[in-house]
């Protein structure tokens, strides 16, 4: 599998650690280049570019600690924030700006109405693609 | 690698500053921005004809047409305007460049009335349309108003929390919407139409020269909308050259369709009918009264083949029952989301001016849980609630409130061409994606020909609204006189001229925990 440039999605959760960390072990090999991104949904009622100062603390802290994560294992990472009305189309769209051979992606185990539901990002993501995507779980009971 | 993947309507993206200050990830294209925008103005022909019909009786296609005209030298205004400045704010925008802040807030402020206008409007014709189901919706003024203003909050209540809204379903409505007008103008020429007769409708029902004249000033309502492109100019890939191509376009398809509606009306019933039975819900007038004149027997006898008859008839049977039912739930689907399209409108636009301190950044705060901007949202909709609330004492709710609206529009376009004339005099060399041709030179500067009638079009016509209906003349001017004041006040206490040229934005407008 070829392997030059990654896309790593965050989002605040726990999972994040986990997946750049895994992110990390899979460049480390064929020295690939690692992009993290956070995407902040902006509602309809706001412009695309309202700066909402809470979403983006939060991101900014998000994406600080990526950095850190990737520093401690000695890699470089490179880190974006973008605001869109949805995060499935602009992660697809990063993606495929930046030519990715994968998207990693990770989650927690959650239910809706007691079904097990990956959300609205994930399914879209692993629709509209154009790349590979591996998905990260966090184990359950982990929140 | 399969990578032909493409955005869809309405997946937009903008960089946010995380270590240098982010450049517009721009995604909508003509499409998207041409039903977005159509979404708007194609709403107000379920409730234009029939308001203007109301005062220009048999002059309506003729003071439509020239409020067509007016809307072409508008939208091409605009098309120059966004070209330059591809952001939220329109009008607002384009005085604020053109002048200074205070022409940006007079701009902005008259806009936000007319968006405010726009949301009561489409709010109230929904409950005529949904009387086909229910009478008292459209008979009761009581009901009708309660029943308008139970959607205005329902709304109001969705945006506060903040759903989610479908892209893709607006842009099949929005097709939908085209494909069932197509169909009733096509249907209503072939069965309907009669050149003698509607010669006789349009000279029969001939209109005062006052009502005629402010014929043309309520006729303005049916181009609601054309803002949007330009607020949605800042969410376009290529705004440049696609903002004015969908301008174009919205403005030949608008013009088509409201003409061939126009026909439909007058074919299918008097201008008196169309301004008194169905003035708050004229396309379904012209549905009923199509339903009644599709009658299969009659239409099926110029075919020879028995199944050939059969399959017709049973197509016009099917048609004549449906139509009017389609056109209702079209009708208060669309209208429902235009009135939601406003809210958007109004908010996004509050939050535009609120960040170059044209009003009180308080306006855009935005909740820390929902996210959404619920201050700006419950104030504009609460103005909306009063402007329907006459409704419950009347029915001259529904003329006011076009009054009010041309009041609104009038004053931001009259500025939008002034602003755009300006700039051509004060800033020749500023980048110009999309120049306008037809100009006459004055001094040294090249003057657009049409911006200048545009200018003169909707300032006569302000000046009529103005003369011509206290009403709005009174509400208009305290809504302007409340604006200043608070205008005045809040540059005062923030210690900044009223009359500062092109201010940069501030720094933050979001929410504050």
């Amino acid at each position: 599998m070829r392997l030059e440039r990654i896309l790593v999605a965050v989002n605040g959760k726990d999972s994040d650690v986990e997946v750049v960390k895994l992110a990390c072990d899979l460049a480390k090999k064929p020295k690939a280049k690692i992009f993290v991104v956070y995407v902040i949904e902006v509602k309809r009622s706001l412009p695309l570019d309202a700066v909402i100062e809470s979403e983006i603390r939060r991101a900014e802290e998000t994406l600080a600690r990526a950095e850190d994560i990737a520093s401690n294992r000695d890699y470089e990472i490179e880190t974006d924030l973008i605001q869109g009305r949805d995060a499935g189309p602009a992660i697809v769209d990063e993606a495929m700006e930046k030519e990715v051979d994968l998207i990693l992606m990770g989650f927690t185990h959650k239910k809706r109405f007691g079904v097990f539901n990956l959300g609205r990002v994930i399914p879209y993501v692993l629709e509209e693609a154009p790349c590979r995507v591996l998905l990260y779980r966090e184990p359950m009971g982990l929140r | 690698m399969r990578n032909d993947w493409q955005p869809k309507l309405g997946d937009k993206f903008v960089r946010s500053p995380r270590v240098k200050l982010h450049p517009l990830r721009r995604v909508l294209g003509i499409p998207g921005l041409f039903s977005t925008a159509y979404g708007d103005v194609g709403s107000s022909i379920y409730y234009a004809l029939g308001l203007v019909a109301l005062v220009a009786l048999g002059a309506t296609p003729i003071v439509l047409g020239i409020a067509g005209i007016l809307f072409v030298f508008t939208a091409l205004t605009y098309a120059e305007g966004t070209a330059m400045f591809p952001e939220a704010g329109g009008s607002a925008s384009f005085a604020r460049h053109g002048f200074n802040d205070l022409t940006g807030f007079i701009a902005g402020w008259a806009l936000m009335f007319g968006y405010i206008v726009t949301i009561s409007i489409s709010a109230y014709t929904i409950p005529s349309y949904l009387g086909y189901f229910w009478e008292p919706l459209k008979a009761s003024p009581i009901i009708h108003t309660g029943a308008a203003m139970g959607i205005v909050c329902i709304l109001m209540m969705i945006n506060v929390i903040g759903v989610r809204e479908s892209s893709r379903l607006n842009f099949s409505l929005a097709i939908l919407d085209i494909a069932t007008q197509v169909l009733i103008i096509v249907l209503a020429l072939l069965i309907l139409f009669n050149p003698v007769v509607f010669w006789e409708r349009i000279t029969g029902y001939w209109p005062s020269t006052p009502n005629l004249i402010f014929g043309v000033a309520i006729a303005a309502i049916a181009f609601t909308g054309l803002e949007t492109v330009s607020q949605m100019a800042e969410e376009t890939r290529r705004p440049q050259v696609r903002a004015p191509r969908a301008l174009v376009l919205m403005t030949i398809v608008v013009l088509v369709i409201f003409a061939g509606i126009s026909v439909s009306a007058f074919s299918a019933m008097t201008p008196a009918e169309l301004g008194s039975n169905w003035a708050t819900d004229p396309v379904a007038g012209i549905a009923h009264n199509l339903s009644a004149a599709i009658v299969p027997n009659e239409l099926t006898k110029g075919f020879s083949e028995p199944a050939h008859q059969i399959v017709v008839a049973y197509v016009l049977q099917g048609l004549r029952s449906v139509l009017p039912v389609l056109v209702a739930l079209l009708a208060a689907t669309i209208l429902f989301i235009a009135t939601n399209a406003g809210l958007l409108g109004i908010s996004r636009l509050a939050f535009s001016l609120g960040r170059f301190q044209l009003i009180p950044a308080e306006l855009s705060r935005v909740h820390p849980r929902s996210k959404t901007p619920y201050i700006s949202i419950i104030v504009f909709t609460l103005i909306a609630l009063v402007l329907q609330m006459p409704g419950f004492f009347g029915p001259d709710v529904f003329a006011n409130l076009g009054g009010l609206y041309a009041f609104g529009s009038m004053l931001s376009f009259a500025l939008a061409h002034l602003s755009i004339l300006a700039l051509r005099v004060r800033k020749p060399d500023i980048p110009r994606p999309f120049k306008l041709g037809w100009n006459v030179q004055i001094g040294q500067r090249d003057l657009p020909v049409t911006t200048i009638l545009g200018l003169l079009g909707t300032t006569a016509i302000w000046i009529v609204v103005l003369i011509m209906q206290p009403y709005s003349r009174w509400v208009g001017l305290a809504w302007m006189a409340f604006g200043f004041g608070m205008y005045f006040l809040f540059r005062r206490l923030r210690r900044v001229s009223p009359s500062q040229t092109d201010g940069s934005p501030t720094g933050l407008t979001g929410d504050k925990e």
